[in-house]
């Protein structure tokens, strides 16, 4: 081809091609899926969960699988996501089990994380065996993040298995703890949730227009929306 | 249309080494899929959420990979079908879509961020001027840089086929191209019977 077509083609290209905050953003965004995915998939038992804990730090450092005892698979991977210039978080694939432990990434300084949890990866009917809801103690995870991840994902499962009551009290034990958390859009969108399947239509409303407020271009947008809040 | 005879692009290596890990995977072929949903049409407030619902599935299905075909091309299947439901879903775009205005990359200066939009914008205008089966192998092979092998496969054609479309989907490249220099397509810079 000519140079001017070759040229037109490049830029295309480049305009085409996803910046480093492209790959960063959405690898946030799909780790807090994946690990809400995880937490709300069936067959996952206490005794096979391999929580992965990720330090504080500037760089990422290597963790290795604590768990998928008794043979079952691994089904729970959790996603940290770092405060700024703080912490690493990973994610692992669905492999048999046991455990692939994957090297961790370094997570760059966090700014809008995103999550869509209710529309992900609903299992397509009942689960046969329900993740129990047997918080490991905060006090036990080193991590603060990991901690605060863990009481997330409570909430969530909560929501997903119907109790929204206890979802609604999981998030705001969530918000008590961690006033100025980083996933405060997340969990403010499981409290539309339950809101909306507690019948507090009015509560969800004003919650959810705060949500779509204050992220317009969050993935969770769509999810609030399509809820009794914004009906 | 002088350039290469062979379709295999010299980045583009026809045997890349197989990422078996989610990570190594989305490390390697982030950019890929990320052009391959920017350029089947996805507006730019979608793409984020249409890219994570790739690797969703990728996530989902990666153990199932046996790797009897290229990871690209698997890739690929995965990025159509998720962007083709997105798009019905949203009812009101189909692939192809025109780059929307926003679609340049946002870390160039404005001169630069102004050429790439003028460039889209162009070959968006020749790409309508070819058959959907020429625009798609030219978009495959130009934009999201497969191999001829990667799309033959995906398309279920033979590599000759993806020569013949490439070349004549070239053809109407490069002379649309030369029309544009004369300033034909350039509606602000001359008009068409100034060539």
């Amino acid at each position: 081809m000519n140079p001017e077509a070759r040229r037109i083609i490049e830029l295309t290209r480049a305009a085409r091609t996803p910046n480093a905050d492209d790959r960063d953003r959405v690898r946030r965004a799909l780790a807090i899926t994946l690990a809400a995915t995880a937490a709300a998939a069936p067959g996952v038992a206490a005794g096979a969960t391999a929580v992965k804990a990720a330090a504080a730090g500037t760089a990422a450092k290597t963790f290795g699988a604590l768990g998928a005892a008794g043979g079952l698979k691994l089904a729970l991977s959790v996603a940290v996501i770092a405060s700024v210039g703080v912490g690493a978080y990973w994610w692992t694939r669905p492999a048999p089990a046991p455990a692939t432990v994957v090297a961790p990434m370094a997570a760059p300084a966090a700014k809008a994380v995103t999550v869509d949890p209710p529309v992900v990866e609903q299992p397509a009917a009942a689960p046969a065996e329900i993740a129990p809801d047997a918080a490991p103690p905060v006090g036990s995870m080193r991590d603060p993040l990991l901690a605060e991840l863990s009481l997330l994902n409570r909430a969530q499962r909560a929501w997903r298995q119907g109790a929204a009551g206890k979802a609604l009290d999981l998030a705001q034990q969530h918000a008590q703890r961690y006033p100025r958390s980083k996933l405060a859009l997340e969990r403010d969108a499981v409290r539309v949730f339950a809101l909306c399947a507690l019948g507090r239509r009015h509560q969800a409303h004003s919650l959810a227009i705060a949500i779509v407020k204050r992220a317009p271009r969050s993935p969770l947008r769509t999810s609030v929306e399509e809820s009794c809040g914004m009906r | 249309m002088s350039d290469r005879d062979v379709v295999h692009l010299p980045n583009s290596p026809p045997a890349p080494s197989q990422p078996t890990t989610f990570e190594e995977v989305y490390e390697a072929h982030f950019g890929f899929v990320w052009r391959c949903v920017v350029s089947r049409g996805v507006p730019r407030a979608a793409v984020d959420d249409v890219v994570q619902e790739v690797f969703l599935v990728v996530h989902r299905k990666l153990a199932t990979f046996e790797g009897r075909s290229s990871l690209r091309t698997w890739l690929w299947t995965i990025v159509r079908r998720v962007v083709r439901d997105h798009l019905r879903k949203r009812g009101n775009a189909s692939e192809g879509e025109p780059l929307a205005d926003d679609q340049a990359s946002t870390w160039l200066g404005p001169a630069e961020a102004l050429d790439q939009k003028a460039a889209v914008q162009i070959l968006d205008t020749l790409l309508s001027r070819m058959s959907d089966t020429q625009r798609e192998v030219f978009v495959m092979y130009e934009v999201e840089e497969m191999t001829g092998g990667e799309i033959a496969e995906a398309l279920g054609v033979n590599e000759n086929t993806v020569r013949t479309r490439l070349r004549a989907a070239r053809q109407i490249f490069s002379s649309g191209t030369l029309r544009q220099r004369a300033g034909q397509i350039w509606g602000g810079h001359g008009r068409p019977d100034e060539s």
